[in-house]
C-alpha cells in the first residue's frame, strides 16, 4: 500500500493534469490527498474519474484559496470520521494488519492564521 | 514562535517523522537566484502504534513541476531496489572493422601517453564507451535500413546515384562483416577459423552458451535452493568468504611426507623472469573471441 500528499496548487490547471496522470501511472498510490486544490466538488469528481479512483471526499475551497481532496481506491476499505477546511481523517481497516487512522492535515494558507493553526492540532 | 508550538503539539500527540528517502526538501521558493529557499514543508507524521503495523515504512519526494511543493509519497512497505549492476566496459572485436575506430584508440593513447599502462588503459576504454553511444549503437537497424537505401539508388541512374550505390555497397558489406564479428565473439566457438558469412549457426550457439552460463538457482550446504538475486549475491560471496578465511591446521606433518621433485636445474628455470618473446608467444596464441579480463579488454584488442 502506498500513499501520496502534495500541495498541487490549483487542481484543474492544465499543468497539474499530467503531473497527477505522471504520479498515478508511475507510482500507483492506494490514496491521494491533495491540499490547496482551489476547486469546488465537481473539479474533484471530474478529477477522480480521470485517474480511475474508486471514492474522493473533497472540502470545497473557501472564497479562492483552501480546498482538500483524499482519493483513494476501495482496496483500503476507507471510512470517514472527521473533516474541516483544515483535514481530513478516515479511518483504513486492513484486514491483516488492523485499523489505523489517517489524518490529511493542511494549515491555513495566509500567514496571520497561522496560530489558529496550531492551536487546532 | 509558532514553529515551537507545533512541534509541541506533536511532542504531545506522540508523533514522529516517518523517515525520508532521497531528497529531503519538499518546498522551494526562488531557486537559482542568491535568495533561494528550500524547505521540508509537508511532512509525514505517525504515532508509535502505526510504526508497529508499517514498521519499514518511508516517504519519498517525487517530481511534479506544477507546484512549488513537491508531493511525497508514502510507501508503507517499500520492497528493497533490485541491484542493477553498472554495464561494465567490454571490448568488442566487430569495432575495428568501423572506419574511425583506429584513429580513435591511436588519438586517446598518444594523449594519455604519459600514464602507466593501467591508467591508460581505463581512460582508453572510457573514450571506446562514449565513442560507442554516438557510432556503434544500431548495428541491427542500421542492417535492416542499408539494402532499402540500396534498392532506392538503384532504381535511379544518374552519376551520383553509382557513386551512392557504390558507398552503399561497401556500407553493406561492412556491417555484415561487423556482424559476423559480434556473433562470432559471443559463440566461442573457438575451433572455427575466419570462414564464411554469418549464419544461424552463430548466434544459435551464443544462445545456447547464455542458457548454460545463466544461474537460475544456487543450493547451499543444507540443500536449500535460492532463487532471489539478492539471495543468490549474498549465498555466493558467503562460499568464498568460506572458503579463503584462514582455517587453523597444521600442513607441515603433511608436507614432511612428500619428496622434492624439482631438480635445481627446473628451479633455475621456473625462477627467472620472463623474457620479451615469451610474453609475446603466450599474449599472440590467445583466441581473439576468448572473454575479457577484468579490464575489459579480449585478446582481440590490438
Amino acid at each position: 500500500m502506498s500513499l501520496v500528499a502534495w500541495n498541487c496548487r490549483g487542481v484543474s490547471s492544465p499543468s497539474t493534469i499530467p503531473d497527477f496522470k505522471y504520479l498515478v501511472r508511475h507510482f500507483n498510490p492506494d490514496l491521494l490527498f491533495l491540499s490547496e486544490t482551489l476547486a469546488h466538488r465537481n473539479k474533484i469528481e471530474e478529477l477522480r474519474f480521470l485517474l480511475g479512483y474508486d471514492c474522493c471526499f473533497p472540502v470545497d475551497r473557501t472564497g479562492r484559496d483552501g480546498g482538500l481532496a483524499l482519493l483513494w481506491r476501495n482496496s483500503l476499505h476507507c471510512q470517514l470520521v472527521d473533516f474541516s477546511s483544515n483535514h481530513i481523517t478516515v479511518e483504513i481497516n486492513d484486514i491483516v494488519l488492523g485499523t489505523w487512522r489517517l489524518t490529511g492535515y493542511y494549515g491555513y494558507p495566509n500567514g496571520g492564521r497561522r496560530t489558529a493553526a496550531w492551536n487546532f492540532l | 514562535m509558532a514553529y515551537q508550538r507545533f512541534r509541541q503539539t506533536v511532542i504531545d500527540s506522540g508523533l514522529s517523522d516517518v523517515p525520508i528517502e532521497g531528497y529531503p526538501f519538499t518546498w522551494f521558493k526562488s531557486l537559482g537566484t542568491p535568495r533561494a529557499v528550500e524547505e521540508r514543508l509537508d511532512r509525514a507524521l505517525a504515532n508509535n502504534k502505526w510504526f508497529n503495523i508499517f514498521p519499514n515504512a518511508t516517504i519519498e519526494t517525487l517530481a511534479a513541476p506544477a507546484s512549488d511543493h513537491y508531493p511525497i509519497y508514502v510507501n508503507v512497505a517499500p520492497t528493497p531496489r533490485p541491484y542493477v549492476s553498472k554495464r561494465h566496459f567490454r571490448y568488442e572485436n566487430a569495432w575495428h572493422l568501423e572506419p574511425g575506430f583506429k584513429d580513435l584508440v591511436t588519438n586517446s593513447w598518444q594523449e594519455y601517453s604519459s600514464h602507466t599502462i593501467i591508467p591508460k588503459l581505463s581512460s582508453c576504454a572510457e573514450d571506446m564507451s562514449v565513442w560507442r553511444k554516438s557510432h556503434f549503437h544500431k548495428l541491427k537497424t542500421d542492417i535492416e535500413d542499408c539494402p532499402k537505401q540500396l534498392q532506392e539508388t538503384q532504381l535511379g541512374s544518374s552519376g551520383e546515384d553509382q557513386v551512392r550505390m557504390f558507398e552503399l555497397r561497401k556500407r553493406m558489406q561492412r556491417l555484415l562483416s561487423q556482424d559476423d564479428a559480434y556473433w562470432c565473439q559471443r559463440a566461442k566457438t573457438h575451433w572455427y577459423k575466419d570462414g564464411d558469412r554469418n549464419t544461424k549457426f552463430f548466434p544459435a550457439s551464443a544462445t545456447a552458451r547464455k542458457k548454460v552460463n545463466r544461474i537460475t538457482f544456487l543450493e547451499d550446504d543444507a540443500g536449500n535452493k535460492f532463487t532471489n538475486e539478492q539471495d543468490m549475491q549474498d549465498m555466493a560471496r558467503q562460499y568464498f568468504v568460506n572458503i579463503f578465511q584462514q582455517q587453523n591446521s597444521d600442513f607441515s606433518s603433511v608436507i614432511d611426507v612428500i619428496n622434492l621433485s624439482v631438480s635445481d636445474n627446473d628451479s633455475y628455470m621456473l625462477t627467472t623472469p620472463f623474457t620479451k618473446v615469451e610474453f609475446k608467444g603466450a599474449i599472440f596464441s590467445m583466441h581473439p573471441d576468448k572473454c575479457s579480463g577484468p579490464d575489459g579488454y579480449n585478446p582481440g584488442f590490438d
